[in-house]
């Protein structure tokens, strides 16, 4: 008790006479600051004060103590994935904006940093240490793990073999949704048969299955679908609503010039054209370039197909000089939650969006247009955000695996992300006497060897077609098998607490929804108790949905 | 792959950095697309004297390189793309514009199509003309930015060098030591000239590092490895 009243005694007497040092910079700061500066603005120039730093932190812990988790249900999911956006680019893209704002950097935040729940996602394979986007889209979609290069079938089916994949499939998420009667859309600045997007409503034993001119005879003979045919044919609800993305050489015969690059033709062998069978479809419409998309009425589209590319849609920072122009994912994301809102329904949707080109621009060994991707990712949340209700909306934002891209050094604060060390004002060297940057990568593209380092002195390394360093020769940098973050908000975010299997994420969203959460339940329980089985056994494949499906006409 | 003919590109066509090659006019001397400047070549540099067959109209420009792939690069309304063919694959792998740019490998077309860098050319002194190839001839001579000697022998016609030789040696007439050297030019039809895409499946090169269980790109990739 003695000690109890001194020590409240000392701290009475502390605030009563410390009061106004406090607002003054200690020591420390104060010395740190009177050093040679190579960009930021000095601490106090920035706001920040020890009081400052205090007050912040404990309102912050405040904030997360009071937290509450909501115990509705949602309306609707958005799933963000960004493609190959492990926690490096996270942060660095984060500095990067704050920059770009004018600010030192470091502070900032994305608008998904923002959220209330976090966890960290394991991201291997079934067959993998370090998977590719093919698993772990699956993971997301179905709530199970799988092999390697194989899209929403289980881990019975063996890559590139069609046969084995019969019987296999997984039903997806937004497959249930839509057979729920809920609207879907998916978005992505890659392809929209690329992995990530394609895991949402195809299932094939091999990724690359693109069109029917990637089928191999194995798996036209074994009757396999390529991915575009699968979109357009999606047998579930009244089909996806809204697919956004890149990927048009997919969609048309190889007998048709594309509209853009006129002396390109699309890529099928089976003389279909995808994408005018989608808009054939009442109250559908497809678009290829921004003035179309621009011109589309939400309310009066009801299925809204856009491919703004014959491959991939242009890098964020490219976008200014594409001839056909492109809408950002910004501007893709808010006319698709446009089109999912304007149903009368109020059933609900579900939209996944991806930012692809981050993890292109990564095997690049291209940091510059990886973060400005990253950036724009966090540009999409902020309009979903904006768009939609944290009331009835669980808004995930998470990446689908890692790059081995790092940031390291001893930067002073406020240095350019993109730029060379500098450390107190000076350029740092290495061993050699030469300067290095703060962004790097473990392998791929940007190796310099095997001659000794480049003099990087007179090099603009924040030019945006600068390659970061490498240690390791490789053509394409590679993934990483380090874990990502899951950034969640909204009814059922609070379910992400620590580090989770990848496929987690999958529970959570179908768990979280009032439509999905009573149907798996229903099917393999946990609805409470006293709780009502069927007899399958999950996962849920996608025949059984298809026969219920029939069953319930 | 793209790395060791980027080095081969900067031994034989002289000091020239990538430029940005949307600012640069394609050359205008075939006729609009429908004929081809196919022009044999033999070839110097730090591998040895190989063959380089270039064939070229106002938008598209081809080499054949043995024992590489065929490589076109293409004036796209997006910029500069390339295709590297591997007929014997069926396969195609395409750098869109934005790869060539995210990669720093955005060619300087001027060069790409000429062979020589067109900054060391315009610092040249013009000391004869001649006749050669049935095109008109100009000899250029002097010195790069690092003081060698250089001899051009340039056909303006057809906008290529018929010779181009750097060191001491290039005074004389021993062409054996030539780094480029013309054999042949002809103009053909250009849709008989370039190699055909026929059955070529393509491949973004975007993707090649998501594809690494396929095999013709796991063999690239080793490829690409051997040649740092």
């Amino acid at each position: 008790m003695r000690h109890l009243s001194t020590v409240l005694g000392c701290a009475a007497l502390t605030m009563l006479i410390a009061g106004p040092g406090l607002t003054a910079e200690p020591e420390h700061i104060r010395g740190k600051a009177s050093n040679k500066r190579a960009a930021a603005a000095p601490a106090a120039a920035r706001g920040e004060s020890a009081q400052q730093w205090y007050s912040d932190g404990a309102r912050a812990a405040r904030a997360g103590a009071e937290l509450r988790p909501s115990h509705e249900k949602a309306k609707n999911v958005i799933l963000f994935v960004g493609d190959g956006m492990g926690l490096s680019t996270v942060a660095a893209a984060r500095i990067l904006e704050g920059q770009l704002n004018g600010r030192s950097g470091e502070e900032n935040a994305l608008s998904f940093e923002r959220f209330p729940y976090l966890s960290l996602s394991k991201t291997y394979s079934v067959d993998g240490q370090t998977p590719d986007s093919a698993p772990t889209m699956t993971a997301m979609m179905t709530g199970i793990k799988t092999n390697q290069g194989v899209l929403s079938v289980t881990q019975d089916a063996r890559y590139n073999n069609c046969a084995s994949a019969k019987g296999k499939s997984v039903a997806t998420l937004l497959e249930v949704a839509e057979a729920l009667g809920m609207s879907t859309g998916i978005v992505s600045t890659a392809r929209i048969t690329h992995a990530t997007p394609a895991a949402t409503y195809a299932h094939t034993p091999n990724r690359d299955w693109e069109s029917d001119a990637e089928l191999s005879a194995e798996a036209k003979t074994s009757g396999c679908k390529d991915i575009a045919r699968q979109l357009v044919e999606f047998p579930y609800g009244d089909g996806l609503e809204v697919a956004l993305g890149g990927g048009r050489s997919y969609f048309l015969p190889s007998t048709l010039n594309d509209p853009e690059d006129t002396s390109s033709k699309g890529r099928r062998l089976d003389g279909r054209n995808l994408a005018s069978e989608w808009s054939s479809r009442p109250a559908s419409a497809y678009v290829w370039n921004k003035a179309q998309f621009d011109a589309i009425n939400p309310a009066t589209t009801r299925h809204l197909l856009g491919l703004f590319e014959r491959s991939h849609m242009e890098y964020e920072a490219d976008r200014p000089l594409d001839a056909g122009k492109e809408p950002s994912l910004a501007d893709m994301t808010a006319k698709s939650i446009d089109i999912l809102q304007a149903r009368n329904d109020n059933k609900g949707y579900f939209l996944m969006v991806e930012g692809g080109r981050v993890d292109h621009a990564h095997h690049a060994g291209n940091a510059s247009r990886a973060l400005v991707d990253a950036i724009a990712l966090s540009d999409a949340v902020r309009t979903a955000m904006r768009k939609s209700s944290a009331e009835d909306t669980l808004i995930i934002v998470t990446a689908d695996h890692s790059h081995t891209f790092t940031i390291a050094g001893y930067p002073d604060r406020g240095n350019n992300i993109l730029g060379k060390v500098v450390t107190d004002g000076a350029l740092a060297l290495d061993a050699d006497g030469k300067p290095y940057t703060t962004l790097g990568y473990i392998n791929g593209p940007g190796y310099r060897g095997p001659a000794a380092r480049p003099d990087l002195t007179n090099v603009d390394t924040a030019n945006v077609n600068f390659l970061q360093e490498a240690a390791v020769p490789m053509a394409s940098e590679t993934h990483a098998a380090e874990d990502v973050g899951i950034y969640a908000t909204g009814p059922g975010a609070h379910a992400f607490q620590g580090v989770v299997e990848q496929n987690v994420i999958f529970h959570v969203m179908a768990q979280s929804q009032k439509d999905t959460s009573f149907f798996f339940c229903s099917l393999f329980g946990g609805c409470g108790k006293g709780d009502k089985k069927s007899s399958l056994a999950p996962p849920l494949l996608e025949a059984d949905l298809r026969a219920g499906m029939a069953k319930q006409r | 792959m793209a790395r060791g003919w980027l080095l081969f590109l900067a031994l034989i066509a002289g000091q020239g950095g990538a430029g940005d090659a949307r600012s640069d006019e394609p050359s205008s001397n075939t006729s609009a697309g429908k004929t081809a400047w196919v022009a044999d070549y033999r070839i110097r540099d730090a591998h040895g004297e190989r063959g380089l067959v270039m064939v070229r109209d106002d938008t598209r420009i081809e080499y054949r390189v043995a024992n590489e792939p065929v490589r076109v690069w293409r004036q796209t309304a997006d910029g500069v793309e390339l295709r590297e063919l591997y007929p014997a694959e069926r396969r195609m792998v395409v750098y869109a514009p934005g790869d060539l740019r995210t990669l720093d490998k955005v060619p300087d077309w001027t060069q790409l199509s000429g062979l020589v860098d067109p900054a060391l050319r315009a610092q040249l002194k013009a000391t004869g003309d001649a006749t050669a190839f049935a095109q008109p001839l100009t000899r250029y001579r002097g010195i790069d930015s690092q003081g060698t000697p250089v001899a051009l022998d340039w056909l303006a016609g057809a906008e290529l060098p018929a010779r181009y030789c750097l060191g001491k040696h290039c005074s004389g007439q021993r062409r054996s030591d030539d780094a480029i050297r013309l054999q042949g030019l002809t103009q053909a039809p250009a849709e008989g000239a370039f190699t055909p895409l026929d059955g070529l499946l393509e491949i973004d090169h975007a993707d090649l590092g998501d594809m690494e269980l396929d095999t013709f790109v796991h063999g690239l990739s080793h490829a690409e490895h051997l040649a740092h």
